[in-house]
């Protein structure tokens, strides 16, 4: 046992290092959000944020209706993910369970679809958005990430699919179990982390916007949260102070099911998402 | 949230999916409610806007104003989109670079029969009114104007034995040497904080060698960067900001890092400042900010300062806003004197028209602003102009000049992007 | 973690069937319209979310569309006079030969920095890995405007806390006051840095998770054969990971093109045009030059780039595609 001690005593060390490295970033935003606004910039910079503050928080929360945004950011970000996966999921059966005409220039499809730029489809989305009067209009929003998240869902959801092995949903169908059956008794069960991973994938996509958000939002009241992320950041000077706060408070929700997640993450996920 | 108008939306959507073309907005019926865009750092982000809406509910008793505040990121994309949809904001305030491009567009309502009911509309500050009209129509009035002065610490003058703010460019970098000497101990000092991407602080050099940006021929604009003056002046501009500030400002902006934390830090004697930021200093340290004395930048010779830029915002009124009237009036109010004057008082920005600034108790450094406004130049006023600003074009020139580009080579470079910029209209080409 | 095992290249591990699957789906008659049934929802929800604004874009291209045209609604059809104009500027070919190498440079470090980190994830001790995956998992959370703040704030001339590190390590010089964003390749370099950064827990962890895949048997049966390190690597990880490296490498070419947040918080994509990208490129000409439709060509052009790149890996799909279903 020594010796295989010894043997990880090494790729352990660098791992440690490794994770230093990586998660300094990271700590550095809470370390910074929670110094005294004063001492956030110094020369000879503060590892360690002594005495603890939260004026930066305090600051960064009273600007704007922040419940408001938290709120807005939720239902847009909850509805794209809750509509992607009952209209992904179906497709992605499809995709990995059947042939049918058509199904190869749906797949090509779904691949081009990813590579337009995001930025590109602001005019496109607008003018569409616009002639059904849903500019500054909150759902209006959840039609934009869609654009974004469903084929990427689909494409992640087919390779979950495809690695349920078909034995056992035959085995269940010869069990007299039928079609749906099978599908409700046996690979949902499997898929859930697939669907999980799928769906933090989405989360994240909307959650993450800025550009779409920031263009089709008139009124303050219907900001999402990156929208108020950024508008502490301004020509006429910023407020660090708060930026990094408001930075910190917008990361954690993610963090935050990212960790409680994060078995399921390495074990699973991934797999899925890249599944050939 | 209305379920049923979410699916009502979809409903739509997929009803529209046949229709490419897309008409513009259909003409809404007036309401009574007036929404307003005002941008950080302007009278719209400060209580006294306030007494705008107060004055106008005399007059509409039963309306409803709303004053949202925007930030400057992106904002003509944003006010783009926003004043072509329906029920766009009735009011908008944009920067005075900004408004020939909305202008253009036909995002405005046209005012040209108002003008005359605006207060000293006649009056207003050149570098505000230009961008203001396109082809002899006006659509926008100004909002306020800003310029910049020099703070300067009065404690390390002195320390370093100047007794005078300098006369001259020439004295300036002279007195940069001094400062510079008295505090080698100081790592990163600069006697001149000079980011070099503040090309409102050095276009002015080329200004004071008799440069203009661009001229303008039966509405065909060439950018005038390679002329003798302009190229004199970037030296000059070099000269003074190699001369001045530490190295690690060549490619700085003014906010990354914060030059007021640099000032506050004393880590320079000197910054260009606008008349928010001695605020900015004083919150990061008062001792500092109450020892600070203010300049106009001095010109090639004694009592010629160098030309600035006049800056600052103006407002118009939606073309598809349904209560144009309303807001004609909600606008008199915010550009007329008395408005003006408390605005100028709280906010230190340079009211619309020379004459309605305040007399006694104005702060030293909003006197010195108005005084360097006097000695001006304006902006090309066209759309371009927002190009080249929403591209940080100027910015990264004269940062680039800073950094020791060929000098004749990178103008020739500008004026051929600029006046490409200048003279392209999109949708009407 | 069974979903890696069926990819036609680990014939070692699961043989395919493709004749047992046909006969049982095509037994089924009602099985013939159960896939459109399947697949209605989402054809509906793409006319209706995709179908428009991908046409419009295209038809976009096509017109001389300017913010004027929001307004008024009129722009007219030029034909191909946009792709033209933007072939035709030799600031296109600059930000594609950019875009290259920044895309190569970003996959390459992500790839290589991925693969070393799974498999050191694989030797560790269980607390070790734990430690490495929380940290990851973590940085792969963080919202990417977050992120990118964060990153600008790091290297601050003057108060940046990496600088004052680099400085501490004596090896380089004092980089206290050092302005990476003013010199082009310096500030690339910071966003390829960001961007591998942020990318690395995808990679790490998706190649973690397929090299848990490889039975053990597998490298005994190689440690047997008298095999060295390097060749258990080429002959035994490498082909079985080869699916996975390869929708790897495609998703992150497609991310790495199209990359806008980092570069546009970053640096706008200058100093003097210096780190713009085409992604950050279709931006500029749609939204600072105001050429709607330009931005929209730039965009079509990326788009067919794009697709010739993944010609290889969806000729693989298809291939693997036969011997799956």
């Amino acid at each position: 046992m020594s010796r295989m001690r010894r043997k990880r005593a090494v790729p352990n060390a660098i791992a440690v290092l490794v994770s230093l490295v990586v998660i300094f970033p990271v700590y550095w935003m809470f370390a910074t959000a929670l110094k005294q606004p004063g001492k956030i910039l110094s020369a000879t910079p503060e590892f360690v944020p002594w005495p603890l503050s939260l004026d930066n928080f305090r600051t960064a929360l009273t600007h704007g209706p922040f419940l408001h945004y938290v709120r807005n950011s939720l239902l847009v970000s909850v509805s794209t993910v809750l509509i992607a996966l009952v209209v992904a999921l179906g497709a992605s059966i499809a995709l990995a369970r059947f042939r049918f005409i058509g199904r190869r220039a749906f797949l090509v499809g779904l691949v081009l679809v990813q590579m337009v730029p995001g930025s590109a489809m602001v005019i496109p989305l607008y003018l569409m958005l616009r002639s059904v009067g849903a500019i500054d209009f909150v759902p209006g929003l959840i039609i934009t990430y869609m654009t974004f998240v469903l084929p990427f869902t689909i494409w992640t959801l087919r390779g979950f699919v495809a690695g349920i092995p078909l034995e056992l949903e035959e085995a269940a169908m010869v069990d007299g179990c039928g079609r749906f059956g099978a599908f409700w008794h046996i690979q949902l069960p499997l898929l859930a982390p697939g669907i999980v991973a799928t769906s933090i994938f989405a989360f994240i996509s909307a959650w993450d916007d800025y550009l779409f958000a920031y263009v089709f939002l008139k009124s303050q009241n219907n900001y999402t949260l990156p929208v108020w992320l950024v508008s502490f950041q301004t020509s006429d000077g910023i407020d660090n102070g708060a930026t990094i706060a408001a930075s910190a408070i917008f990361s954690l929700p993610v963090l935050i099911v990212f960790l409680l997640i994060q078995r399921r993450l390495v074990g699973g996920m991934t797999a899925g998402a890249v599944k050939g | 949230m209305k379920p049923w108008k979410t699916l009502a939306l979809l409903a739509a959507l997929s009803l529209s999916l046949a229709a490419c073309g897309g008409s513009g907005p259909s003409k809404a019926a007036p309401t009574n409610k007036l929404t307003v865009w005002m941008m950080t750092g302007g009278p719209g982000d400060n209580k006294i806007i306030g007494d705008v809406t107060k004055q106008f509910n005399e007059k509409h008793p039963d309306v409803k104003v709303t004053v949202e505040v925007q930030q400057w990121d992106n904002i003509v994309t944003k006010l783009t989109t926003a004043l072509a949809s329906d029920n766009p904001p009735d009011i908008v305030e944009m920067g005075n670079t900004q408004t020939p491009l909305l202008t253009a567009s036909g995002a405005l309502a046209d005012l040209t029969d108002k003008k005359g009911e605006f207060e000293s509309s006649g009056q207003w500050l050149a570098g505000l009114a230009g961008p203001s009209t396109y082809q002899d129509k006006l659509y926008a009035t100004p909002l306020y104007g800003g310029t910049k002065v020099v703070m300067y610490s009065k404690k390390m003058f002195a320390a370093a034995g100047i007794d005078k703010p300098p006369a001259t460019v020439d004295d300036l970098i002279a007195d940069c040497g001094k400062l510079a000497k008295a505090h080698t101990s100081t790592p990163n000092f600069s006697a001149f904080y000079m980011p070099g991407q503040y090309w409102f602080a050095g276009m002015p050099f080329l200004f004071g060698k008799g440069g203009t940006i661009a001229t303008d021929t039966d509405n065909k604009w060439t950018a005038q960067m390679s002329s003798a003056e302009n190229q004199a002046g970037l030296a000059e501009w070099k000269k003074f900001q190699n001369g001045c500030s530490t190295p690690s400002s060549i490619g700085a902006n003014t906010d990354s890092p914060d030059q007021d934390q640099i000032f506050a830090d004393q880590k320079a004697a000197m910054i260009y400042v606008k008349a928010w930021e001695p605020g900015a200093v004083a919150e990061k340290n008062a001792k500092v900010a109450a020892d600070a004395g203010y300049f106009i930048m001095p010109g090639y010779e004694p009592g010629k300062p160098l030309p600035v830029i006049v800056a600052g915002s103006t407002i118009g009124i939606a073309q598809n806003s349904p209560n144009k009237d309303m807001a004609v009036d909600w606008l008199k109010i915010i550009t007329g004197k008395a408005f003006q004057q408390t605005m100028t008082r709280t906010i230190h920005q340079l009211p619309v028209v020379a004459a309605f600034l305040p007399t006694g108790n104005v702060p030293e450094v909003l006197k010195l602003g108005a005084q360097a406004a006097t000695v001006s130049q304006a902006l090309p006023s066209t759309p371009g102009e927002a190009t080249l600003e929403t591209e940080s074009y100027n910015e990264q020139f004269f940062s680039k000049i800073a950094k020791g580009a060929d000098i004749a080579a990178a103008a020739k470079d500008y004026d051929k992007h600029a006046t490409e910029a200048f003279n392209a209209q999109s949708g009407q080409r | 973690m069974t979903s890696l095992t069926q990819a036609p290249q680990t014939t070692p591990v699961t043989p395919p069937r493709p004749d047992r699957t046909a006969r049982a789906v095509r037994g089924n008659r009602l099985a013939r319209f159960t896939p459109y049934g399947l697949i209605g929802p989402a054809l509906i929800a793409f006319a209706a979310v995709l179908g428009y604004p991908i046409v419009r874009l295209v038809w976009l291209s096509l017109q001389d569309f300017g913010p004027r045209s929001l307004f008024t609604g009129e722009a007219p059809f030029v034909g191909l006079e946009n792709f033209t104009r933007v072939l035709g500027d030799s600031d296109f070919w600059f930000t594609l030969l950019r875009t290259l190498l920044v895309s190569v440079a970003c996959v390459g470090g992500l790839m290589v920095i991925g693969f070393l980190l799974a498999s050191l994830l694989m030797q560790v001790s269980a607390w070790a890995r734990v430690m490495l995956s929380v940290c990851l998992v973590l940085v792969w959370a963080m919202p990417m405007v977050s992120a990118t703040m964060i990153w600008r704030w790091l290297f601050e001339p003057q108060y940046g806390v990496l600088n004052w590190v680099i400085t501490q390590l004596k090896v380089f010089g004092d980089f206290s006051a050092h302005d990476w964003f003013s010199s082009p390749s310096q500030a690339l370099a910071l966003i390829i840095a960001l961007i591998v950064w942020k990318g690395l827990p995808f990679v790490a962890l998706t190649l973690y998770a397929a090299m848990g895949q490889i039975p053990g048997d597998l490298y005994e049966a190689a440690a047997l054969d008298g095999a060295g390190r390097w060749n258990v690597a080429r002959h035994v990880t490498m082909p079985i990971l080869a699916p996975v490296l390869a929708v790897l490498v495609l998703l992150e070419v497609i991310w790495s093109v199209n990359s806008f947040t980092p570069i546009w918080v970053l640096t706008q994509g200058g100093p003097d045009g210096g780190t713009t990208t085409l992604g950050v490129y279709s931006y500029l000409e749609a939204f600072t030059r105001n050429d709607y439709s330009g931005g929209a060509a730039i965009a079509i052009i990326t788009v067919l780039l794009l697709a010739v790149l993944s010609v290889l890996y969806v000729r693989r799909l298809f291939a693997q595609d036969e011997a799956v279903v």
